[in-house]
């Protein structure tokens, strides 16, 4: 087979350099008594005793910190951040964990003054840029994935996941029994296990078939009255996208149960598939895998919960809603809320799980995301799920005659390699990971 | 588990691919070179569930790297008060 290699040139792209000594002392043992990064002000307010003022509390000794001029701080951490191996340096291919660029504009948008500098006990009147921003996103997201609604309070996947399986709980008490099992196939990620047992369910483990997609047979043997969901990523953390999706939602619904759907993979799907669509009840996205917002060290993360209407009620306080046109007008003094068309948080919901974030989770990832939705527009968004999809099936293309493929099923947004061949050889996978930093 | 994302150009995923080549022939034919790497790197394997388990997170001074003093415990507070690093 003609590989990559054989047919293309090799380009000028250089490869990854770290520091040249990668020797750096602790700012400890950099310091220097005096040395100063500042210089105060001269006392312009009346002096006080602040061993009077705050008693007890009043340390008797200095804090031990590090004396260093300004440059040399500069030196020191700019050496090592170039230690540091990030999207921005190279290729990050981290399976399970789409790690993308987060495209600079992001970045620009989210330091507008009126976004960054807003403040979350603004009252609702005077935050309606902000509001806007929230909406239009949930608008989007909601529209991508096919749901009837979203809360965008959850700050990571995992939290979202939780916040999902109370809004799960929540239903199925109101029907009269919260259920007692959450189902969750071997492949899944290790989050959702441990989400259904925090939700207070037993997990039952659900065996993959011979294409790592979910075996039927044991579905519809292991669901009964007491399972309360199926946690599903899809695609799977394998990169296969669980074809018998319509199936498996059905064989749930016959039996009262809900299909929860684990959204990290988002990015094989955007504007190609809405898991609406094929029967997901309740699902969480990451803005930081699939909408771009930094990922990791770079956080906060966003974990978004779109879900049904039949879910709508029980979602966390407060929930974003438009004054409807006929309601009084502006106040000319306070410019406070009631005026028709503006946007404001709704409290009184007697059947919501409750906050599950302090305001209203973490809004300058949502400025960040928007921007990403609107600088793709639909088409954009739909090519990149496209090149994403591409570039793994190239890989895999590019190395399948060389590295073991456990599963055949076609990829999606990941490919997955074994290390069987190169085991027999004594070499593990985590050698090859090790000898791909050289 | 190779997910590449869409922000990769062809350029960059054939340098992938001929690294993660390159690799499988030094497999076949150097494999120590393999189960010892990285060799660029200042340090090489690292304990990583000893650093997981158990990681050393505060500096303490000692004579030779201490320009300046530690500091005397808080009388007042009990020992989670003392200034951490």
């Amino acid at each position: 087979m003609a590989t990559a290699t054989e047919t293309t040139p090799r380009t000028t792209l250089g490869k990854v350099r770290p520091h040249q000594t990668q020797n750096e002392s602790l700012v400890f043992e950099k310091s220097s008594p005096g040395k100063r990064a500042y210089k105060m002000p001269p006392l312009d307010v009346p002096a006080v005793d602040p061993a009077a003022l705050l008693g007890d509390a009043h340390r008797k000794t200095p804090g031990l910190l590090p004396e260093l001029s300004e440059i040399e701080i500069i030196r020191h951490f700019t050496r090592l951040s170039t230690w540091n191996y990030a999207i921005d340096l190279g290729m990050y291919p981290l399976g399970s964990c789409t790690m993308k660029y987060n495209p600079r504009v992001n970045e620009l948008v989210a330091r507008i003054e009126g976004l960054a500098e807003a403040h979350p006990y603004r009252p609702d009147s005077r935050a309606q840029g902000i509001l806007e921003v929230i909406a239009l996103l949930q608008k989007c997201l909601i529209e991508i994935t096919g749901m009837d609604t979203i809360t965008l309070q959850p700050a990571a996947g995992a939290h979202g996941e939780f916040t999902g399986i109370l809004l799960v709980r929540a239903w199925h008490e109101s029907q009269g029994n919260p259920r007692r099992k959450i189902l969750i196939p071997d492949s899944a990620h290790g989050t959702n296990p441990a989400t259904a047992a925090i939700c207070g369910y037993a997990v039952e483990n659900l065996k993959s078939n011979a294409e790592g997609g979910i075996d039927l047979e044991a579905l519809t043997r292991q669901v009964d009255e007491e399972t309360a969901a199926l946690m599903l990523t899809n695609p799977s953390t394998i990169g296969v996208f669980e074809s018998q999706i319509h199936k498996i939602a059905d064989i749930l619904h016959a039996k009262g149960a809900l299909l929860y759907m684990d959204g990290a993979n988002m990015n094989a799907l955007v504007g190609k598939a809405r898991p609406g669509d094929f029967g997901v009840d309740v699902m969480h996205l990451n803005l930081h895998k699939t909408f771009s917002t930094p990922h990791g060290g770079g956080g906060p993360g966003s974990g978004p919960v779109a879900c049904k209407a039949f879910l709508e009620p029980f979602l966390p306080i407060p929930v974003l809603v438009r004054n409807a046109p006929s309601a009084p007008g502006l106040d000319s003094e306070t410019w406070e809320s009631n005026s028709p068309g503006q946007l404001t948080w709704d409290y009184n919901r007697p059947q919501s799980v409750g906050r599950v974030r302090a305001f209203y989770g973490n809004t300058g990832m949502f400025i960040r995301a928007l921007a990403y939705i609107l600088a793709n527009g639909p088409d954009g968004l739909r090519l990149t799920t496209e090149d994403a999809v591409l570039n793994a099936n190239y890989i895999r293309h590019g190395l399948e005659d060389l590295y073991e493929l456990p599963y055949k099923t076609a990829s999606m947004h990941e490919v997955v390699f074994s290390d069987k061949r190169q085991a027999a050889l004594g070499v593990k996978t985590g050698d090859i990971a090790k000898r791909l930093i050289d | 588990m190779i997910e590449p994302t869409e922000s990769e150009s062809l350029e960059e995923l054939d340098l992938f691919i001929d690294a993660m080549r390159s690799i499988a022939k030094e497999v076949e034919e150097t494999p120590e070179l393999v189960r010892s790497a990285p060799h660029s790197t200042r340090v090489s394997r690292l304990d990583e569930v000893q650093a997981a388990r158990k990681p050393i997170l505060r500096w303490k001074p000692t004579e030779s790297a201490a320009p300046i003093p530690p500091p005397q415990p808080v009388p007042a507070g009990p020992p989670e008060d003392q200034p951490t690093i």
